[in-house]
């Protein structure tokens, strides 16, 4: 969710398909465990809702756009760059298979 | 949309503020772009799916939240906070203890196979004293009950390798246990044929007696007991729950044997019964009726009298007879106990009101300025008062566990004669509805008030106002009830002390201060006849001789003892035959 907001603004369906197209399908977020975890992103500060609005022929009230703080963009890269870390321990010591 | 909106109500107060309207875009969203019936339906499934996952975790979210909350005020309120839990506590804990007596009494089935098919018959027209043959004979060709057995309790000597004591024994006929639908925990029960003199010297021991006296061995069956000097074999083990009638520890199969076990005094035997297939116990009552008043008139004119009046030929349930006496009276007490509750729920009802609508009524407005809705303020009002009735109930299951032991303690043969789990599954759901109930009325009574909070600047700068209107009333209401409820209890009870210390005044007839009884019973020794005599007078006289001592005496009953005679008086010779004929 935080790597699909790195890319810019979303509303909540562009985060949702955004998620889904990353995966490849498999993680398909209801809008209750979107928006809870939305809540909880918000609660700890490492998002915050946008002022910023589209045209207004263009726009539906009923939508909320979310943006990265800046703590939120540093919890982002430093779980990147722990996952990579990870990775290249992974493949240092085992044989995985390769990518389809 | 709409039933989309409508599932969206599942998810609590405060979330659906927030994420309402984005949710429901996302949604429509969605459906748009879903072509197609089995897309749609799809979609639809994901959404439920979504929110009976969801929905609960955003409610205990919340929850999380509001006792967080909760518990941050309680403890700035500490000591008022400690006096509505103790109040709480008594009141539920009284409540439930009551309950929970009143559970094993009259609402618990007994321990038994389809316990409301039991019957006690006082005074049938056939009992034991008839003989085997006419009483089997007679319950078998009964209108209204498949089987009956007869039961003779009794006090016994056991004897035996180790010191001899008194203990509780029933006779009984073989199919006692058929009747009662019970099986032994190791061996097996009588045989039809065992009640049968000559076939009879066997003996169905108790759970607490083979754990006591026997060591809890599996090879109990073919050891030996000796009662009132008479020999019996065990033959098996009752379940650890049954010592009907009346905390029994070994049944016999001896009751149509009068000469088997040495007795002295009067014979007391009962009759149980079990109906027949699709007979009521008011249908029963009326066939046991007619059947006495079949019995000729010059029978009858020797015996009680009437069915249907007291110490009378009657048919009752099983269950009401064991609780008997103590029903009215346990009504009585659970009445008194709902006006203690009562007393105390208005207690924490008008402390809650009155922090609410004052020391509180500048947080609550300052939160619904920050746009906190009605329903919002009203759950976190719900949440904080179950909270408080909650735990005060979790306190109170310690005192009504007190309370039922004190019941147990005190509790006549009848009630005593079951081991109940007092604080069963109906008494600990009882207490949980209680507790969430005032809860509920708690939370729900200041919100009433707070429910027109206008979120303006007076409001909040406002502090210990003197109230919202309207919550002066209801104060002064909740103290002329709380008023009301303890002087209904206090003269009650002043009442039933003045009462009680009259009964204990009554001049009885006889000095019972400084006055010790002990029960002695030479049945089954060595000592017969004259020997016998010569022991209680050389007791007597060693008993007198001990200093302190003024005089000391014997007696086959004492006075105003519960043993009272009842039965028919027979002409000699004159028994009915097996269909209950007099000729």
């Amino acid at each position: 969710m935080l790597l699909a907001l790195t890319e810019g603004e979303r509303h909540g369906y562009a985060l949702k398909r955004a998620i889904l197209q990353r995966t490849g399908g498999k993680l398909n977020l209801g809008s209750g465990a979107l928006y809870g975890s939305i809540n909880k992103m918000l609660e700890q500060g490492l998002i915050e809702e946008s002022e910023e609005r589209p045209d207004a022929h263009l726009d539906d009230e009923r939508r909320r756009y979310y943006r990265l703080t800046l703590f939120g963009r540093k919890v982002v890269e430093a779980e990147a760059v722990r996952l990579r870390d990870l990775v290249r321990m992974a493949e240092a010591r085992l044989v995985l298979p390769e990518l389809a | 949309m709409k039933l989309y909106r409508l599932l969206l109500q599942l998810f609590p107060a405060r979330f659906r503020e927030e994420y309402e309207a984005p949710m429901e875009r996302l949604f429509s969203d969605e459906y748009r772009d879903a072509t197609g019936f089995w897309s749609r339906t799809r979609l639809w499934f994901r959404a439920i799916e979504d929110v009976v996952v969801s929905a609960p975790q955003q409610r205990l979210n919340e929850l999380m939240l509001d006792l967080t909350h909760a518990t941050r005020i309680y403890r700035k309120h500490l000591f008022t906070t400690m006096l509505a839990l103790a109040a709480l506590a008594l009141a539920i804990g009284a409540s439930t203890g009551v309950f929970s007596v009143l559970s094993a009494l009259l609402l618990r089935s007994l321990p038994f196979s389809r316990p409301e098919e039991l019957t006690r018959l006082w005074l049938p027209p056939v009992s034991a004293l008839s003989g085997h043959a006419t009483f089997s004979d007679w319950h078998r060709h009964s209108t209204y009950l498949a089987n009956a057995a007869a039961l003779s309790p009794s006090e016994m000597n056991l004897t035996g390798e180790r010191e001899a004591f008194r203990i509780k024994v029933a006779e009984t006929s073989a199919n006692f246990s058929e009747l009662l639908g019970t099986n032994p925990v190791v061996g097996r029960t009588f045989a039809p044929d065992e009640d049968i003199p000559g076939h009879n010297e066997v003996a169905v021991i108790s759970y607490g007696l083979w754990q006591q006296r026997f060591g809890g061995t599996p090879e109990i069956a073919g050891s030996v007991l000796h009662l009132n000097g008479a020999r019996f074999t065990i033959i098996g083990v009752a379940p650890s729950a049954f010592d009907f009638p009346g905390k029994t520890a070994i049944w016999l199969p001896t009751v149509f044997d009068f000469e088997k076990v040495p007795h002295r005094g009067a014979l007391f035997i009962e009759t149980i019964g079990r109906l027949k297939p699709g007979v009521t116990v008011p249908m029963a009552q009326q066939m046991f009726d007619a059947e006495v008043r079949r019995i000729p008139e010059r029978i009858r004119s020797l015996g009680p009298g009437e069915p249907g009046a007291q110490n009378r030929p009657r048919l009752e349930s099983l269950q009401n007879h064991l609780a008997g006496t103590v029903r009215q009276a346990t009504w009585v007490l659970a009445g008194m106990t709902l006006l203690v509750l009562l007393t105390a729920c208005g207690n924490v009802a008008q402390l809650l009101l009155s922090r609410t609508t004052t020391e509180r009524r500048q947080e609550l407005a300052v939160r619904a300025a920050l746009g906190a809705s009605r329903s919002r303020l009203l759950q976190q009002l719900i949440t904080e008062a179950t909270f408080l009735t909650v735990l005060g109930a979790t306190l109170g299951l310690l005192v009504a566990y007190w309370t039922a032991k004190i019941a147990s303690a005190v509790a006549p043969a009848q009630i005593a004669a079951q081991e109940y789990t007092v604080l069963d599954w109906r008494v600990l759901g009882f207490a949980a509805a209680l507790a969430v109930a005032i809860g509920i009325i708690f939370g729900v009574f200041p919100a009433l008030f707070v429910s027109h909070l206008q979120p303006n600047a007076r409001a909040i700068q406002r502090r210990h106002a003197n109230g919202i209107a309207g919550t002066k009333t209801a104060r002064a209401g909740l103290v002329a009830v709380q008023a009301a409820l303890t002087l209904c209890l206090l003269t009650s009870a002043f009442a039933l002390g003045l009462t009680f210390l009259r009964l204990m005044k009554v001049d009885l007839g006889f000095q019972t201060a400084n006055t010790v009884t002990l029960n002695v019973s030479l049945q089954g020794t060595a000592r017969n006849g004259s020997a016998e005599w010569q022991y209680y007078r050389d007791a007597l006289k060693r008993l007198r001789s001990i200093p302190g001592v003024i005089s000391a005496g014997g007696t086959s009953y004492l006075p105003l003892a519960d043993n009272v005679l009842h039965g028919w008086r027979h002409q000699d010779g004159l028994w009915p035959d097996s269909g209950g004929r007099y000729d």
